[in-house]
């Protein structure tokens, strides 16, 4: 693949643009051209998605029309947005009433859906479409000596038989890319649970719980870094550190794999938005042979 | 091998890994008893049933000429026919062998006491000593076997051991108690797997039966009168109106008399309403597209399924085991009939569709929006009938909830149950029932359908609660155990019997009323007439000779001289050495 | 049907267990000639490895012994341990066999089992008898009563020392000998080739391979075997203690679309329950759970035991599936979340033991030798068989019948039970119609 279409999701340029700019800093040093995706709108994750499964469907439904109509794939670098894509993909593909139903909405904008594109999350475009092996060949500055803690998140893996995105009970995307860029992965309680996020707007007492189990877990693993792969993930991990409860724990930076691949590929600091990241990040950049940049 | 020459006695005592030498000190017990009177070798090994303490049985007895040979090992009822044999092929009579129980008689009862365990070891291995200088050879005993089978029951089981056993050229003998063959199969709408009718499965067996000229059916008849022993059998067959009675000779017997289908007496307001069936009712509705109430032939359209209904009851005698059958059942007329109601329920305790297929046919019950509510043995649901009305309230316990349904059928998943003439059918072929009512098995795990009666097997649900495809797998089995003793032609018979001596018997009949196995009757071209033992029927009880006033019956291999030799050896243990008899 | 002089009426079994061995006595009582073909070095199966069974609660060896050496010494059955067959052609009444007899370096005419050998031997390899907890040398038996008692040579761990050569008194062991393949004529084939378990690391968050003290339920026959690796002592992995909490969890490998086993593995719910006594029984004052989905206690004596393992035996059960399985660091203790879901409460468990117990799937190479011999397999991968009323037993090719596992999973009982049924169908494919 030269080429994809990102389509950024709500949140990410927002709270955590960093995110959006190391991922099209890494991709385009691997050889793949991103494109941006013009007048997009929310892909209905969770909100919509509770009220109305038709609704939810036109919307998914509009973004990939829309990307039809350039005739390339999207790429999806939320968790939830790469899940209602897919989802709906795969409800607009099956089902002929969705579609027509669906179609009929998205007539109004000129747009139709076919089925033409597919969706890649973030993971997929890296494990499949350029592939470890090319990866591994645009190293230049290795990490040595740290500890990485992958976190999937739920969304990106699950259900399997839709998104098809890794193992979801054995998931190593991650941990192979960081592996690769030199760290070592290690296991951890609780590596295939969910970060608390969605739970945040019903109960925000559990949704931090859950959080915070997942960072004790990791703590005791003994990792140095979070690594993820949605910023709705990267958000809440990073958050539930900054709460009364762990006051007193140090602090363990969670970054996004395209922001830690990056230095490990020879891309400038600045250009991957290091210095935005809410917990200092310095302790890992350490790590890479030969000194940050 | 003489009775008159000098006992030479080996004992092999077993470890049987942990099982004994975890308590008793079994080399000890070896080494002691190698100063018994008579004992030229002692040892201990750890395995005495493996291949390599057989072996050591056999090299012994030749190294050492060895004419008698004790192992002290586990249960006789575990290995002795194993070790009888390893001392045959070593030359030696199998009487001539006794075996001690150190397991289920000392290291198991004793586990807590290994010194006393240990004496108590050595004081049965000397007591087994002193008897095997008594036992002497028994000449080995066969008879003919009548190359006839009897099979009682023409259900699905009975039919299928009658045709394999006549495809496999053997003349069989079908009895059945109603009017016509096929059991409850017959009168079923639906089979699984496939969704055949019964009548559709059972059909052609029953034609082929029929048309067999190797089987002979009776009908509307029943076995009354029952005797014989292995190979040897004699049947009375009457039909159930007294007008014809009929002897067969076999030489085998399969009891498939299957199982009652229980009605549900006192349960969820059985009988109170046409439209409260059981199971086996549903299954015997003529198949139709329209599931219609019996009560007033309108359509049904909400169904529920109450599981478990006299099954699965600790301390309700008779009911304590599951049935087995209905779970799939109950899953696939849910399933079926799910397409012409609107609403269907399934009341369970446990769903326990186990089967090939079984688990499948649930997960579609259930994708058809067959609704499954569990609810707890100790919280059954109530059903009452109100005006004609069907009320269902239970607590469903997986949503913490007290629910309510107005069925206009519901369904009883009621338990199998043996027939109302077991106890009968049991007597008659000397049969035990386990507490399940069924008959028991040799063994339940490795002998299911063989019986402690010599040439009476058990197939079908007259063995245990079970569905019709497996019951045939039964009855083909059981068929196969008829088989092998027809195809032999001749069957040995235990040697260990009573003996009369003519002289002695002074023709009381003491013996000829206690025995019970109707094996001793009076020879009456003697005169007096004297007491004769069949000795194919002697089960060796020993019950006559206790009773004889004349001391005119010796029991073989349980002779008073090799009992009471027990008996000395215990209190007056003899301290010699090096195994010669003072 | 072929001419004659080519009809053979041998039998074939393929597969020494339970089923193929009540297939072989109940075919050879009848007077036929039975080939009884065994990939293992010895007969016994499954049943060997097991400590007790449901629900009599019998010794398993201790019942097993006796039809190992009914086996053995039938002068009707010929074994072929150590061999597999490689192919099978013909047809009913006339089929040609070839099996490959694998070399086991020891003449099985002079062998007498006395394990001098062993002794000698320097080798230390896993035991797979033992779930690999134990060892065994490179020269072994599989267990005690290992029928026939010949010790065999595990080529891939000999070193070739020959010390074992130099102690045999016998001048049993022979390093020349090769695999040899020999050709059968049978009239009719009898599979009964077993099952596998399911590779519980296929649940990867339940822990199996890298926390040390789960363990499955075949580890868990092992060890309190007494002819087990540590002599029957029930113990942890991780540091030998005895286990206080236990905890069993069912329903590993089946029941799950997911992991395309969506059947139900049948013997799984009272091998568990089963177990579960068995730790009451080590150790009276443990605390026993099973944590279930249903409790299939479905054959005879199979509810009372159940009933007998919650009231007499203090078993506890609860109904619910387990989330991830966590270890503590320092104590090798498991933690897991479940929902008792008759209780409606989410429950925080700690056990310092747990058994996972695996479900039973199509033998190792089932498909394979389904292929060689051309027949149907369901969607389950077990062989389909022609009618489950009219021929449970037989398949699509004529003269090949199955029994045991081999069509789907069972019990001991039923597995006995089938191997009679298979004999009753050979026997009356060849003798077809006359008396014998």
């Amino acid at each position: 693949m030269n080429e994809i279409l990102l389509y950024r999701g709500c949140t990410t340029p927002v709270r955590l643009p960093a995110y959006e700019a190391a991922t099209i800093a890494v991709l385009e040093k691997l050889g793949v051209k991103v494109r941006d995706m013009k007048d997009v709108t929310c892909c209905g994750a969770q909100y919509v998605e509770s009220i109305s499964q038709i609704a939810f469907a036109a919307m998914s439904g509009r973004i990939l029309a829309m990307a039809e109509k350039e005739g390339l794939d999207i790429l999806a670098i939320c968790g939830a947005c790469s899940g209602s894509l897919k989802i709906n993909k795969h409800l607009l593909d099956h089902n002929e009433e969705a579609r027509s139903q669906v179609n009929d909405i998205l007539a109004e904008e000129g747009l139709k859906y076919t089925g033409k594109v597919r969706v890649r999350h973030l993971l997929q475009v890296l494990a499949e479409d350029i592939g470890f092996s090319e990866v591994e060949r645009a190293i230049v500055k290795p990490y040595k000596g740290i500890k990485i803690a992958a976190h999937y998140g739920c969304h990106v893996t699950r259900p399997f038989e839709i998104v098809q995105v890794d193992d979801p009970e054995n998931p190593t995307i991650i941990d192979q890319l960081a592996e690769i860029a030199g760290a070592e992965s290690v296991d951890y309680a609780g590596k295939t649970r969910c970060c608390g996020g969605p739970m945040l707007a019903m109960d925000e007492k559990i949704a931090t719980k859950i959080g915070q189990e997942k960072i004790k877990n990791v703590e005791v693993a003994g990792a140095d870094v979070i690594l993820t792969a949605c910023e709705f993930c990267d958000l809440q991990l990073t958050q539930v550190q900054f709460d009364e409860a762990m006051s007193s724990t140090r602090r363990i930076p969670v970054m996004p794999i395209t922001q830690f691949l990056g230095p490990a590929l020879g891309i400038d600091e600045d250009r991957l938005g290091l210095g935005l990241n809410r917990i200092d990040p310095s302790p890992v950049l350490d790590a890479l042979q030969g000194g940050s940049a | 091998m003489g009775e008159k020459e000098q006992p030479r006695i080996g004992v092999f005592v077993c470890h049987c890994g942990h099982n004994i030498a975890g308590t008793v000190d079994v080399e000890r017990v070896a080494k002691e008893a190698s100063k018994f009177p008579n004992v030229v070798f002692s040892t201990d090994e750890m395995f005495m049933c493996a291949d390599s303490g057989q072996e050591l049985i056999r090299t012994k007895i030749k190294e050492f000429g060895l004419n008698r040979v004790v192992v002290a090992s586990c249960s006789p009822r575990m290995h002795e026919p194993t070790f009888r044999r390893v001392v045959e092929e070593g030359g030696l009579n199998r009487y001539l062998f006794e075996q001690v129980n150190l397991r289920e008689h000392v290291s198991w009862c004793h586990m807590h006491q290994p010194e006393a365990a240990t004496e108590k070891a050595i004081d049965l291995v000397r007591m087994a000593v002193a008897r095997a200088a008594r036992l002497e050879s028994l000449p080995i005993k066969t008879v003919s076997v009548i190359p006839r089978t009897l099979i009682v029951g023409g259900g699905i089981a009975g039919l299928r051991a009658a045709l394999d056993i006549a495809d496999r050229g053997f003349e069989v003998v079908l009895v059945e108690k109603a009017p016509r063959l096929g059991g409850h199969v017959i009168k079923w709408t639906h089979m699984f797997p496939g969704d055949r009718t019964g009548e559709q499965v059972i059909g052609p067996m029953i034609e082929r039966v029929m048309s067999h000229p190797r089987i002979t059916v009776y009908t509307d008849s029943k076995v009354v009168g029952f005797d014989g022993y292995i190979g040897n059998f004699e049947a009375t067959i009457r039909s159930n109106d007294g007008k014809s009675e009929e002897k067969v000779e076999v030489g085998a017997v399969i009891v498939a008399t299957g199982f009652k289908a229980f009605k549900p007496k006192g349960y969820y307001a059985y009988g109170e309403s046409p439209n409260i069936v059981t199971l086996e009712e549903l299954q015997e509705m003529p198949r139709r597209d329209d599931l219609l109430r019996p009560s007033d032939g309108k359509p049904v359209k909400r169904i529920a399924f109450i599981g478990c209904v006299g099954s699965r009851e600790p301390g309700v005698k008779g009911h304590e085991h599951c049935s087995r059958y209905c779970c799939l059942a109950v899953a696939k007329a849910a399933a079926d009939l799910r397409d012409r109601v609107e609403e269907a329920l399934v009341l369970y305790q446990d769903v326990r569709t186990y089967g090939r297929g079984h688990e499948e046919i649930h997960r579609l019950a259930r994708e058809k929006r067959v609704i499954f509510s569990k609810f707890e043995p100790s919280e059954k649901p109530r059903v009452t009938v109100e005006k004609g009305k069907i009320i269902m309230e239970w607590h469903d316990v997986l949503a913490d909830d007290n629910l309510r349904f107005e069925p206009d059928l519901l369904v009883l998943a009621s338990a199998m149950v043996p027939p109302d003439d077991v106890e009968e059918t049991a007597n008659l072929f000397s049969l035990t029932r386990s507490g399940d009512g069924f008959f028991n098995p040799e063994h339940i795990k490795l002998a299911p359908l063989t019986t402690h009666t010599a040439g009476i097997m058990i197939a079908g649900v007259a063995q245990a609660a079970k569905n019709a495809s497996e019951s045939v797998v039964d009855a083909s089995g059981a068929a196969a155990k008829a088989t092998s003793l027809l195809a032999k032609g001749e069957v040995e018979i235990e040697s260990t019997v009573a003996h009369v001596d003519p002289e002695l018997c002074s023709s009381c009949h003491t013996c000829v009323t206690a025995c019970p196995y109707g094996a001793i009757s009076m020879d009456n071209s003697r005169d007096p007439p004297v007491a004769l033992v069949t000795e194919a029927k002697c089960h060796g009880c020993g019950t006559c000779a206790a009773g004889c006033p004349s001391a005119a019956i010796t029991m073989l291999h349980s002779t008073d001289d090799q009992i009471l030799s027990m008996v000395e050896a215990l209190l007056m243990p003899a301290m010699t050495s090096g195994g010669e008899v003072q | 049907m072929s001419n004659g002089a080519a009809r053979s009426n041998n039998v074939l079994v393929v597969g020494g267990g339970v089923a193929g061995m009540q297939a072989a006595l109940d075919v050879a009582n009848q007077g036929y000639k039975v080939y009884l073909v065994e990939k293992a070095p010895s007969i016994g199966g499954r049943m060997a490895a097991l400590d007790k069974t449901f629900p009599t609660l019998d010794c398993s060896a201790c019942i097993l012994t006796p039809r190992l050496s009914e086996v053995a010494r039938h002068p009707n059955i010929e074994l072929l341990t150590y061999s597999e067959v490689q192919s099978v052609e013909g047809s009913l009444g006339d089929f040609t066999v070839r099996v490959l007899r694998k070399a086991r370096y020891v003449r099985e005419d002079r062998c007498s089992g006395c394990g001098d050998c062993a002794r000698e031997c320097p080798v230390e390899v896993p035991n797979e008898f033992d779930e690999f907890l134990g060892f065994r040398k490179a020269i072994y038996v599989m267990f005690p009563q290992s029928t026939p008692n010949v010790y065999t040579i595990d080529a891939e761990h000999c070193i070739r020392c020959k010390r074992c050569e130099r102690v045999c008194e016998r001048g049993a062991i022979d390093f020349d000998m090769q695999d040899e393949i020999v050709e059968l004529k049978v009239g009719v084939v009898v599979l009964s080739v077993g099952y596998k378990l399911f590779d519980v690391r296929q649940y990867p968050r339940l822990g199996y391979g890298h926390h040390r003290n789960v363990i499955t339920a075949m580890e868990f026959e092992r060890l309190i075997n007494a002819a087990g690796p540590t002599k029957g002592h029930l113990i942890r992995l991780s540091d030998g203690r005895m286990p206080k909490r236990i905890g069993f969890i069912q329903c590993v490998g089946a029941r799950d679309v997911k992991k395309g086993v969506p059947n139900c593995s049948r013997v799984c719910c009272m091998y568990g329950i089963k177990n579960a006594v068995m730790a009451r029984e080590h150790y009276p004052d443990a605390e026993v759970t099973v944590y279930y989905a249903d409790i299939r206690a479905f054959g005879k004596g199979f509810e009372e035991f159940y009933e007998m393992a919650k009231t007499r035996f203090g078993v506890k059960f609860i109904k619910g599936r387990v989330g991830e399985i966590v270890e503590d660091p320092e104590t090798a203790n498991l933690q897991f979340y479940v929902e008792d879901t008759l209780s409606g409460e989410i429950l925080d468990v700690e056990h310092d033991m747990i058994v996972l117990c695996p479900g039973l799937q199509p033998a190792e190479d089932l498909d394979k030798l389904a292929e060689m011999l051309g027949l149907e397999t369901s969607t389950d991968g077990y062989i389909e068989t022609r009618d489950a009323f009219a021929a449970p037993l037989e398949t699509n090719h004529p003269g090949i019948l199955v029994c045991g596992c081999a069509d789907g999973p069972k019990d001991i009982p039923d597995s006995v039970t089938a191997g009679s049924a298979a004999a009753m169908k050979a026997t009356i494919l060849l003798s077809s119609g006359g008396a014998k």
